[in-house]
Formats: C-alpha cells, structure tokens, sequence
C-alpha cells in the first residue's frame, strides 16, 4: 500500500501539511498545488504550515514557492522543520526514556479528590494534589505544593522516575510498577522531598540530600 | 450461611458509612468474617472511616471489569482479621457498575464471608439500585429529623418494590435531653410513621466525629456510649434480645458510668 505523501492536520498551528518522505522543491510545490487545488475553497485565506522531514532548497527557491503560491492562491505558507513529538505520542506499552529532556505538562491548579490528571512525558503540578486526586506521568512528577493524593510516576516502566512535592505527604506513592503506601502515624516533613526507588523500594528523602541518591 | 446486608437511608449525612464501619467492625471483633463494600462510586467514605485509605489499589470497578481479582481489590484490616473492605472507585461515577455485575460480585463475595455489609450512597438512582442489588436484607438509617425520616419512608417503599421484605430500623444521633423536651421526634413518633422493626437507638456523640477523623470505629472505644449502642444493635442483628440501652442524659447508669470513666 502507498503510504498517503501529504496529511492535513488541523493544529494549534493552524492547517499543518506534513511531509514524511525527503522532498525536492519541484516536488513540494506541486503536493501543495495540488492539494489546494483539491480544495481551494478550503483553503482560503488560511495560513498554511508545511512541516517536512528535511528539505534540500535555496532559501530564494522557498521564497519563490511561497510568493507563488500567495499570489496565486492568497494563502500564506511556512515551511517549518517537522520534529517528532510534533505528531508522536509515547504510548501506554512504551517505557518513557525522557526524564532527564523530555515533553512535559505543566497543569496549573489543585488536583481534587476524583480527579486524574494523566500525562506521556514528565508533569509538574503547579498547585496541590488533594486526597483521593491521582496524577500519573510516564515521567517524573513535580509538586510545587503539598501532594497529598496519589502520584504514579514512570507508568509507563522506567523505574528511574522520581516524585518530587514541596511538601510530600502523599497517600500512596507509585514509581513503575512499584507501590508504597504513607505511614499509618502521621509524621509529616514541611521541607521539599523526593522520592526514588532504590533496591527495588521507593525511598523518601529530604530534598537537600541529594548526594546520597545519585 | 453468609448473608449480604445493604445499609441504606435516603438521605445523605446521616450515618450509613460511619454505621457500616461499626457493624462490621464489631461482627469481625465477634470473630466472623466480614466484607465490607462501598458502593459509594465517585464519592468514596469508608475507607477513611475505616482508616484504609493509603492502602487502595484496587477497587471496585477494577474487579467488575476484570482489570483485576476480587482477592486483589480486597483490603485487609489493619486491626482485625476476617475484615475486609472493598473500596468504591473515585474517579468514576455510578455508572461504572450495573446491578447485574453488583449481583454477581456479591455472589462471589459470599463464598468467602459470613456477612457482607454494602454500603450504599444517598440518593434513590442507580447508586442505590446497584447497592440494593444481591442483598438478602435491609438496615435503615435514620436521623429524629422528619426529612430523614420522609427519605427513609420513600426508601422502604422502594425496597419492596425491590423484594427486599423486612427491612431494620436504626435511629441515629437522638439526643435525649432535646427528645425529653420535645424539640426533637421520639423513638415512638418514627416507629409509628415507618412501621418497621427497630433494630438500635445510637446516641448522638462527639466521640463519633472524632474516632471518624482517626479512621477508627467507635466499637472499638470501650468507653463510648455510642460504641456499646452499635455493639447491642449487631447483637440484636444476630438474633439476641438485647433491651434498648438507657439513653437518659443525666442519672442514667451507663451516662453515670460514662462519667465516672471520662473522670479516670
């Protein structure tokens, strides 16, 4: 089967044109052309991004494109570099390798009881995880507040995940595939913690140890 | 035999979860094995009462949908054996579950215990039809107020709909001194609108809100008029004639008792 060479996405961005395949400029323009051809009403006055794996052009050949395209269509046209994570998302049966430099969700706000917030990279809270709230990363996780829910980082595999609050009180803390529950005596820290697995058990330490993890 | 006992009111607050925690708690202290179950989806109590909170890993939705084993999703008491609670989900609602899985659940859960206390919601909809279904009989919870009073009306009403015949009477939080000066319904006024048997009168008590914050049941504070109160109701609920404990604030025996140990 022949993969399809041009998709259209509806994006942040606007129209996104992604372009798997190695591209000449002969033959970007005539995708585009036709593409818009195919739909012109569509198109209209739009903005149109072109995402290619790489482009072997003159900057003046691009420009060409581009005012060509303007000036027979009244679409503007940018051609971006595609990236990865643009379209790929990790999924749920592949173990997230970007803890140290990866995709990352900032949510803002209290995570209440009931409420899962779920993300395929790293996240930090910016806000409170309240008792019976979950939040699940395939990466690290940060709480920049007290987390008091449950926190699952890693859920993808990587055992390597850590859990960070400015103040961890949580009910359960989950990294990988290993659980550990909060002590049934409440001895609650008001400085920052962290928490790692070592030996295959999650520890919890100050946060001005650091040292001695790593 | 192993027998499922759903706890029901109605109304919301007044003490279906907190009374769950003591029945079973005092069954299992009597040496009987004892699940409790909280259908509560979405808005999860027992736990808290019970003081398993930080232990949940599974729950009830993961066993209906095979995500994981019954055995997997029971919590084991920290304080007695033969106690086991199966938490609700809180990040689903009452859909997640139809009667017909509750049915099955149940069953499955009655080939390992002696009783099964389900703890359901307030309200009359799916919640309670999911509760309700694969009980063999009924405990009704309700407050001297005549709104909880109406509810709990309305409830056995549905019941028998239900065919759950013969459901029990537990009247929470009187407080006598208020009875006494008729500010408050009297025992008599809601036997006679409900006309079911009672089976417990719970005194009001602020050891109850306490004990709920530490996730301890009151039955296990030796002390505590209300614990005794629950004790007595379990025993009537095996079938032992247990007379009605003097509930008098001010020279009743046990209020003297209580006295004389909060003075130790």
């Amino acid at each position: 089967m022949i993969k399809e060479a041009i998709k259209i996405q509806g994006t942040k961005e606007g129209l996104v044109i992604v372009l798997e395949e190695d591209v000449d400029i002969e033959t970007l323009k005539e995708k585009i052309v036709n593409r818009i051809e195919k739909s012109l009403k569509f198109f209209e006055g739009a903005t149109l991004t072109v995402r290619v794996k790489s482009l072997n052009v003159k900057e003046e050949k691009l420009q060409e494109l581009k005012d060509f395209i303007f000036d027979k269509y009244g679409i503007e046209v940018w051609v971006k570099n595609f990236q990865e994570k643009h379209i790929k998302n990790v999924t749920d049966d592949e173990i997230f390798n970007g803890l140290e430099e990866g995709i990352t969700k900032f949510h803002k706000g209290t995570v209440r009881s009931g409420q899962v917030v779920k993300y395929h990279g790293n996240l930090v809270i910016i806000g409170d995880v309240n008792p019976g709230g979950l939040v699940q990363a395939a990466g690290n996780i940060v709480v920049m507040g007290t987390l008091r829910g449950i926190a699952h980082a890693g859920f993808t595999g990587n055992k390597e995940a850590v859990i960070v609050a400015s103040s961890l009180r949580a009910m359960q803390l989950r990294i990988a595939n290993i659980i550990s529950r909060a002590p049934d005596k409440d001895d609650a820290s008001d400085y920052p913690e962290i928490a790692v697995v070592k030996k295959g058990k999650i520890i919890v330490k100050p946060l001005y140890h650091l040292n001695d993890l790593w | 035999m192993s027998e499922a006992i759903v706890i029901t009111s109605g109304k919301g607050g007044v003490g279906k979860t907190t009374s769950t925690a003591n029945i079973g708690t005092y069954l299992a202290m009597k040496g009987y094995k004892v699940a409790l179950v909280d259908t509560d989806i979405g808005l999860r109590n027992l736990d808290v009462v019970m003081g398993l909170e930080n232990r949940i890993v599974y729950d009830i939705v993961d066993v209906v949908e095979g995500q994981c084993r019954l055995k997997q999703a029971l919590i084991k008491d920290k304080r007695f054996d033969g106690l086991y609670l199966l938490p609700a989900a809180q990040t689903r609602d009452k859909s997640a579950v139809t009667p017909e899985q509750m049915q099955k659940l149940i069953g499955d859960l009655k080939e390992e215990f002696d009783y099964i206390l389900v703890d359901c919601p307030a309200g009359i909809e799916q919640g309670f039809r999911n509760a309700i279904a694969g009980a063999d009989r009924a405990i009704i919870i309700t407050t001297p107020e005549v709104s909880a009073v109406r509810d709990a009306d309305r409830i056995i009403g549905l019941l028998e709909a239900a065919e759950l015949h013969n459901p029990k009477l537990v009247i929470n939080r009187i407080k006598m001194d208020m009875v006494k000066r008729g500010d408050m319904m009297d025992i008599e006024d809601i036997i006679d609108i409900l006309a079911i048997d009672l089976l417990g009168v719970i005194p009001d008590d602020e050891s109850i809100i306490i004990s709920s914050n530490k996730g301890e049941p009151i039955v296990m504070d030796e002390r505590s008029l209300a614990g005794q109160a629950y004790k007595n109701l379990v025993e009537r609920l095996l079938g032992n004639n247990v007379p009605l404990i003097n509930l008098d604030m001010g020279n009743g025996f046990m209020d003297r008792l209580k006295k004389l140990f909060k003075l130790a």
